[in-house]
């Protein structure tokens, strides 16, 4: 891979940039893993920074833009190994405090990590965190597929980081990876949405909280980014599919 | 009869003024006076001594009551807006009877009848300097014991409301931190309600470090009465605000128990007492010398560490440049704190080594 790093927002104070650092293999196929890193005057929240595999890389690739002692919160959305796998790495090297669902904090010490006073527990319902007129506010994504999961909404750059929501089997691309049709996306996605995610009724709660806000940009874990009408497309899609235990009878 | 250097030993820091319109005098007084005092000065009027005292702050002034053409008198009162707690000794030939009242109202602390012996006016300088001595103190126990009442008031707010505090403790090196309660306090206690992995980090260190959001320093607590574990709270006996504490470290270190060496060169020669590691972060390393290079101080001079720690099958090696931070005086061996600067690849090395000690150190912890 060689565009592992695309800037989606600039205005110079306020940067959304997104790494594709990792890849995980899927049956035949593979999943890209993306990262992202928001830069706002110059103090840093790292989102989902991933397995130790790509520690280094990833370090090396954030000091770019932002000191690693300026990185304030890493946003951990919920606790698999290609999320929050590097906790020990990233709390060694940077005084960021990790926000992270309070379900998942009882298990901190399994990462490395006994030092609670650097965690931000999230409450059920979610948080913001405000910078002038601005916020980032962590949205609940339960069940989607975590029981304690939560999705990231950047006012300022109108980007929607929605964690394993809007995954796609696709491999790794070259070039910066956004889907340019829907319709064809649509074999991608469906595989993973229909096992990963909990029911319709989940899908529909999160559908219902995200439609209020401005988004330009969905921007997902893995695969591609949803922009403009596309993220419409993907929120009305995702509004009426059945997954999880609405398929019960195809697990038992 | 004084011990001069007992009174230099008390008069350290203090300054004093004198003013008296008789050179001769002035000059005989700046001799003995310097022998007592570090900061002396001298003035052979009013106008300019007031001028003295406004830029200067002094703890002792002497003065007469009587110039050619200035009042001793107003002087005192009009220096005493501006330095209230000063130490007056009047040294004056004029018949005083009259002036009596309204120097002991303005806080005279001594009259001296010209001419005057020597042993005499340094009996009555060292008595103002105890004067101040006692006065400091007093004043140090009032602040004292205000600031612990405050600190108790508060304290008692936060266990009314329920706030959670953070309380932080250090296992070889590893953060332990959890939030409490605080269930009581008083002049001589104060009880926490916390989490077991919490209680057991404390029962290891005894010393605990308190923080909350709204407390703007450290609260450090020692001392434990009591610890349970079934009703989950400690209760410590002496707990004191403290500006600094180890919560305000940036980094993670652990302490490198494992198979280790360190070469400490400085200006390119190689330092050849025996040095170990106490502990490292990716940003500094706290080395254990068990003496400090003679006629080299370590602040001033290029430093080269090199440092190879046993991690399992693999050994982390690291060439680092050294800045010395500060050192301290232990039992029998310094510890010596460098901030390190190295590459790129050995930092990823050093990274993972911390990492996977911060594990061990929580495995061992568990253990306990």
């Amino acid at each position: 891979m060689q565009n592992q790093e695309k800037i989606l927002f600039d205005n110079g104070t306020h940067k959304f940039i997104m790494f594709s650092f990792d890849d995980e293999t899927h049956e035949d196929s593979y999943l890209s893993v993306n990262q992202y890193l928001i830069v706002q005057n110059n103090m840093g929240v790292l989102i989902d920074p991933g397995s130790e595999a790509i520690f280094d890389e990833l370090s090396e690739a954030v000091t770019k833009h932002v000191a690693l002692e300026n990185i304030k919160y890493i946003f951990l959305s919920h606790q698999d190994p290609d999320v929050s796998g590097s906790i020990t790495q990233w709390s060694v090297t940077t005084p960021a405090k990790f926000i992270i669902s309070s379900l998942w904090v009882r298990f901190m010490s399994h990462y490395g990590f006994l030092d609670m006073g650097r965690i931000m527990s999230l409450p059920d319902h979610g948080a913001k965190i405000h910078f002038g007129e601005n916020y980032i506010q962590f949205v609940p994504a339960h069940f989607l597929h975590s029981p304690g999961n939560f999705s990231l909404y950047d006012s300022l750059s109108k980007i929607l980081f929605s964690g394993d929501i809007g995954a796609a089997i696709v491999p790794a691309h070259d070039e910066y990876k956004h889907v340019d049709n829907f319709e064809k996306h649509k074999k991608n996605l469906e595989g993973f949405h229909k096992r990963y995610m909990g029911s319709n009724k989940l899908c529909r709660a999160w559908v219902s909280h995200v439609e209020k806000l401005d988004i330009n940009i969905i921007a997902p874990q893995h695969g591609l980014l949803f922009e403009g009408g596309d993220a419409q497309l993907f929120l009305e899609w995702l509004k009426e599919l059945e997954c999880g235990s609405d398929l019960l009878s195809e697990l038992y | 009869m004084i011990d001069i250097q007992n009174f230099k030993q008390k008069s350290i820091g203090l300054s004093i003024l004198h003013v008296d319109a008789n050179h001769k005098f002035l000059e005989n007084s700046r001799n003995l006076l310097q022998k007592l005092f570090d900061n002396v000065a001298l003035s052979d009027n009013t106008t300019s001594a007031l001028q003295i005292l406004k830029e200067n702050q002094f703890d002792i002034l002497i003065t007469d009551i009587e110039f050619a053409d200035e009042d001793g008198i107003e002087f005192i009162q009009e220096l005493k807006n501006f330095s209230p707690n000063i130490k007056i000794i009047v040294i004056t030939a004029h018949d005083t009877k009259e002036n009596l009242l309204k120097l002991i109202s303005l806080g005279l602390f001594k009259l001296l009848e010209k001419p005057i012996h020597a042993p005499n006016l340094v009996q009555t300088l060292y008595d103002a300097i105890i004067s101040i001595e006692e006065q400091k103190n007093a004043q140090l126990s009032h602040e004292q014991l205000e600031e612990k009442n405050s600190l108790l008031t508060f304290l008692e707010t936060l266990c009314q409301n329920q706030e959670i505090i953070q309380l932080h403790n250090y296992y070889k090196g590893l953060s332990i931190t959890n939030n409490a309660l605080i269930k009581n306090v008083g002049t001589h206690h104060i009880t926490f309600s916390t989490s077991d992995i919490q209680l057991q980090a404390i029962q290891y260190e005894t010393k605990t470090i308190v923080t909350s959001e709204l407390l703007n320093s450290a609260l450090v607590c020692k001392n434990i009465l009591k610890l349970e574990f079934n009703s989950g709270t400690v209760n410590f006996k002496d707990f004191i605000l403290h500006k600094t504490s180890p919560i305000l470290r940036k980094a993670v270190r652990v302490n490198v128990e494992s198979l280790h060496s360190v070469a400490l060169s400085i200006n390119e020669h190689l330092f050849l007492g025996n040095i170990s590691i106490a502990d490292i972060s990716v940003e500094a390393v706290k080395l254990e010398l068990d003496a400090l290079p003679a006629g080299v101080h370590l602040a001033n001079n290029s430093i080269k560490i090199d440092i190879n720690i046993q991690n399992g099958l693999e050994n982390v090696v690291l060439n680092a440049d050294g800045k010395y931070l500060r050192e301290d005086e232990n039992d029998s061996s310094y510890s010596v704190v460098f901030m390190l600067s190295y590459d790129l690849a050995q930092k990823s090395a050093l990274v993972k080594y911390i990492a996977k000690r911060q594990m061990e150190l929580i495995r061992e912890f568990k253990r306990l």
